[in-house]
Formats: structure tokens, sequence, C-alpha cells
């Protein structure tokens, strides 16, 4: 019973996370996609893109973590629990905030490919 | 249940499993893709891209899926794999871990390969070439 309360936790950490990094990200993206007729038709595409990849590299990290089978479970107590929890968030972080970067290099090539054109 | 059928259930469900996402992803940025390449200036190479596109993923699904192995220092044969249920129910979790994290690096991929796209269409409109 810890094991599955313990792994829906850091599950609903995870997904915090998520939605903490797209809502701070979003708004800002979509006025950069949108500053010239050029990004514009492409705007839908890469902030549909983007929650995506941010979802689907915070459900990787999560199922990356194996809850602990029951003979590892008998004996823990909270902050041994909390210990897991916290172990486990590690590889969520690294692989949104990897996401996040390679996601960041993209829009700043596409900016700099296609930002410099002026609409007539 | 035993941990055979357990190993086949999971196995097989799995796949179809990333198979679905990678449909369901596909699905989605369907439309924002087609208006993405949609154009008269390189048209074909939109449509290329348009068709490529959910092949693209259901592969990056199935190289996640294939990149997974139940065999490891302590179980080196079919027995010792099927004789341990926590084994099999790490290396499912790990296989969906891997689509997931494969999916999401295909379409970041072709991303990239979009902005390149992008870059030639508007070379070719803004030299009035189109």
């Amino acid at each position: 019973m810890e094991c599955v309360l313990a792994w829906l936790v850091l599950a609903a950490l995870s997904a915090v996370l998520v939605v903490v990094v797209v809502g701070l990200v979003m708004r800002p993206m979509r006025m950069l996609l949108t500053v010239n007729s050029y990004l514009s038709p492409v705007a839908l595409f890469y902030v549909r893109a983007f929650v995506i990849v941010m979802a689907l590299a915070g459900l990787a990290g999560t199922l990356g973590n194996t809850a602990p089978c029951a003979e590892q479970a008998a004996g823990k107590n909270f902050m041994q629990w909390v210990w897991w929890v916290a172990e486990g968030l590690r590889p969520v972080s690294w692989a949104v905030s990897g996401f996040l970067l390679v996601y960041a290099l993209l829009l700043t090539i596409l900016y700099g490919v296609l930002g410099r054109y002026h609409d007539k | 249940m035993t941990n055979e059928v357990y190993l086949y259930v999971s196995y097989f469900g799995a796949a179809a499993g990333g198979a679905g996402l990678a449909l369901a992803t596909t699905a989605v940025l369907a439309k924002p893709n087609r208006l993405a390449t949609v154009g008269k200036a390189r048209d074909t190479l939109g449509r290329i891209l348009r068709r490529a596109f959910p092949a693209w993923l259901i592969l990056a699904v199935a190289m996640g899926f294939a990149s997974v192995t139940y065999f490891d220092c302590q179980h080196t044969n079919y027995t010792s794999i099927t004789g341990d249920y926590d084994h099999l129910v790490r290396k499912t979790l790990e296989q969906a871990s891997a689509m997931s994290h494969y999916l999401a690096a295909a379409i970041v991929a072709y991303g990239f390969v979009l902005v390149a796209f992008l870059w030639a269409r508007a070379r070719t409109s803004h030299n009035g070439a189109a």
C-alpha cells in the first residue's frame, strides 16, 4: 500500500513540475511565434509539440522509477519514503530540464532564422 | 496469472500502448503540421514531411521499445527471467519510459527538420521565386 502511495505522490509531483514549466513558458512562446507571418503558421505546431514533449519527458522520468518491492518496503519509516520520492524526482527533473533546454535552443534557431523577416 | 502469462500480456500490451501513443501524438499534431508545411512553395517537400511524420514517430517508439532487454547479469536465460516477477514489472516500466523518451526526442528532432524546411521556404518566397 505504501509503495503505491509513494509512487502516486511521485507521479503527482512530476505532473506539477511539468505543468509549472509549461505554464511559465507557454505565453512568451506564443508571443514569440506570432511576430511575423513566417512564424505564425507554425506557432500551433511548436506550442502543441512543446506540451506533448514536456508531458512525455515527465512520463518517461516517472516510469523510470519502479516502486520498491514488498521486502524493501517493509520497515521503512516516513523520512525514508520522502527520500525515495526525492530520489525519484531526479530523473524527472533531468528529463524535463534536458528537453526544455533543447526546445529553447530549437526556438532560438527558429527565431534566428525566421524572426528577421518583416511583413511588407 | 502466472509470470509467463504476465510476460506475454505486458510485452504485447506495452507494444500496443506505444503504438497507440505514437498514433495519438500524430493525430494531435497532424493539423498543426499540415498548417506549417502546406503552401505553393516547396509543396513537394512539405508533402514528404507530412507523409513521413507518422512513420517517423512510430519508428521512434519502436526503437524505444526494442532498446530494452530482459537479459542482464542475474537473468541470463528464459527460466530466470520468467521466475522473477519484479524483474518483469521493472522491464515493462522501463520499456514504457524508453518509448516516451524516444517519442519526445523524435518530436524535437522533427522540430529541427521543420526549421530547415521553413528557412528554405522563407528564402524562396522572400527572393520572389515562389
